[in-house]
């Protein structure tokens, strides 16, 4: 286990755990990116994160950001700040923070899976879609190069039970929108408030190369459901895909030509590839040998 | 850099017929690369790397729908020749033809199941036929796995005889001055003070992995096959038939001799090695 050597994943925000999993001195030892890390949350509420050595040793101190109901810290200089979810400000919106769930799978799988809607009826059957309605229609998906962002939108599918709060099948919208290689959320039909999108996100914390602890959340108009049903429901989800995320080969997603076949429905992954490719990103990925 | 694994240029045996029905599904390892090995409703076997051309899902959690595979990620189907026929997420186009599994030679033979690489130059697998007499009647007697490395076995099969007990009685091994000779390298003879052989034990390879013993005693002789299917560089897969001269009225009880023997033979093996 070794800090990983890519200045990309490095020099980037990364999330290692909820707001919530950091109580008054007691310190809590995680990884991130093949590194050993220490953080405590201070007396006076601060949460202080340190690399440390195999032996424990305090090493560099990293710098912390507590925004979106998580933690976060790096290991390098980000030239960027921390991307933006401006729902977070909707004071009417249910926040649900579900916790880190471990998977033996690279994060960037993760990611691709979660922008990935072909798998519905398989996958998620007589929940997120079910056959024969198996069609994903063409959509739109490019790499933002203002903010830095892949965009993915005008997505139409038709699902059994979008959401815990959906009542009967229906066509569901989709948008969705990758804020750094390892965090990512979507925007879907809200079945309470159709004016306004749910939101569903998920960030990775690449422990290593094919280990991570994924965090979902969810923002949504829910005025029905208990909190602990939305995560029981959304574990329940995330559960499914780990079947697949764990049964990946290789596991790092492969960057170059020809390894890897896609087809039309897999536009928006398509660009994320590109994009991590533009960026020079090693960390999870399969290198070509 | 890991190199990626690649199948040996020669037949490997990775299981019995008998133990893959139609419909049903396995993984096989041959030298670290993992394999789907399928059964279709017609009855052929497929050996396909298991690997959904997509996103590299393995083909095993898939399921068999007539003589198709389906991947468990996205449904994707694929024909018998690996091609897919089938994206549930486009339904109204025809696949490119490079949508394509991995696939390997397949066939059924002696009662296993034998995989080699598609551009594999050698006779076709019949020949292995000839090597042996017309009338063997072979059948399985069990696969086992043994945490040994194939080489290992092998040399521990050529040098040190583990003659059965049909063979080696606990009457002839209570003989006095019984005298194990090493005639020929591949043949053992266990012989009495006036030079009688008692018993005879021979081996030779047929090809790579894939052994004949001959083991003969008081008017029995029993055949038996050894497939080897190494899995990686410490642990080997072992497929065992027996033909004896002739299967009695109990042939049950004469499998499961060879099954017991075969169970000892993996501890000697576990133990040295």
């Amino acid at each position: 286990m070794t800090k990983t050597t890519d200045p990309v994943a490095i020099n980037d925000w990364q999330v290692i755990g909820r707001i919530d999993d950091f109580l008054k001195g007691q310190p809590k030892q995680t990884r991130l990116l093949g590194q050993s890390l220490v953080a405590e949350r201070h007396k006076n509420g601060d949460i202080k994160v340190h690399e440390i050595s195999e032996l424990g040793e305090t090493l560099r101190s990293c710098p912390v950001q507590e925004k979106f109901g998580h933690v976060w810290t790096t290991l390098g200089k980000p030239k960027r700040e921390l991307f933006d979810i401006p729902e977070f400000q909707q004071i009417d919106r249910k926040y649900v923070g579900c916790g880190g769930v471990m998977a033996k799978a690279s994060a960037l799988r993760v990611v691709e899976n979660f922008l990935d809607i072909g798998h519905f009826p398989y996958v998620h059957t007589d929940f997120l879609g079910s056959e024969p309605l198996t069609e994903v229609k063409d959509y739109k998906a490019e790499i933002r190069i203002d903010v830095d962002e892949v965009w993915a939108d005008e997505i139409s599918f038709h699902q059994d039970k979008a959401m815990l709060s959906a009542t009967g099948g229906k066509a569901v919208e989709y948008m969705y929108r990758v804020v750094s290689p390892f965090n990512t959320v979507l925007y879907k039909t809200c079945p309470e408030k159709p004016e306004e999108w749910d939101i569903i996100g998920l960030f990775a914390q690449p422990l290593e190369e094919n280990l991570c602890r994924v965090y979902a959340f969810m923002l949504v108009f829910d005025s029905q459901n208990t909190e602990t049903d939305l995560i029981h429901f959304q574990q329940m989800i995330f559960f499914q895909d780990i079947i697949i995320l764990e049964n990946q080969l290789p596991v790092g997603v492969p960057l170059y030509d020809g390894a890897e076949r896609s087809i039309k429905a897999d536009k928006t992954q398509l660009q994320f590839r590109k994009w991590l490719k533009q960026k020079g990103l090693q960390f999870g990925t399969d290198q070509e040998t | 850099m890991i190199q990626k694994p690649v199948l040996p240029k020669n037949w490997v045996a990775v299981g019995f017929s008998q133990d893959l029905e139609k419909g049903q599904i396995n993984i096989v390892i041959i030298e670290e690369l993992e394999l789907v090995i399928w059964r279709d409703h017609k009855g052929q076997v497929h050996a396909w790397d298991n690997r959904c051309p997509h996103r590299g899902t393995r083909l095993s959690l898939g399921f068999v729908r007539g003589n198709q595979l389906a991947c468990l990620y996205h449904g994707w189907q694929f024909g018998g020749d690996g091609q897919c026929v089938y994206t549930p997420s486009i339904p109204d186009s025809t696949p490119p033809k490079s949508l394509k599994a991995h696939t390997h030679r397949c066939v059924e033979l002696l009662g296993l199941i034998w995989v080699a690489p598609l551009d594999f130059e050698h006779k076709d697998i019949k020949g292995l036929e000839s090597h042996l007499r017309d009338s063997m009647d072979f059948q399985p007697v069990r696969s086992m796995i043994i945490h040994c490395s194939a080489e290992n076995i092998f040399n521990r099969l050529a040098s040190i005889p583990f003659p059965p007990s049909r063979i080696m009685s606990r009457r002839l091994r209570s003989i006095s001055n019984m005298r194990l000779i090493q005639e020929t390298e591949s043949v053992f003879l266990w012989e009495d003070d006036e030079n009688r052989t008692l018993a005879s034990y021979q081996f030779r390879e047929i090809q790579p992995g894939f052994f004949q013993f001959n083991c003969e005693s008081e008017g029995t002789a029993d055949v038996l096959l050894f497939a080897l299917q190494k899995i990686d560089s410490q642990k080997t897969a072992l497929h065992l038939l027996l033909a004896p001269e002739n299967w009695s009225s109990d042939p049950i009880s004469l499998k499961l001799a060879y099954a017991q023997w075969s169970k000892k033979l993996r501890n000697q093996l576990e133990q040295i090695f």
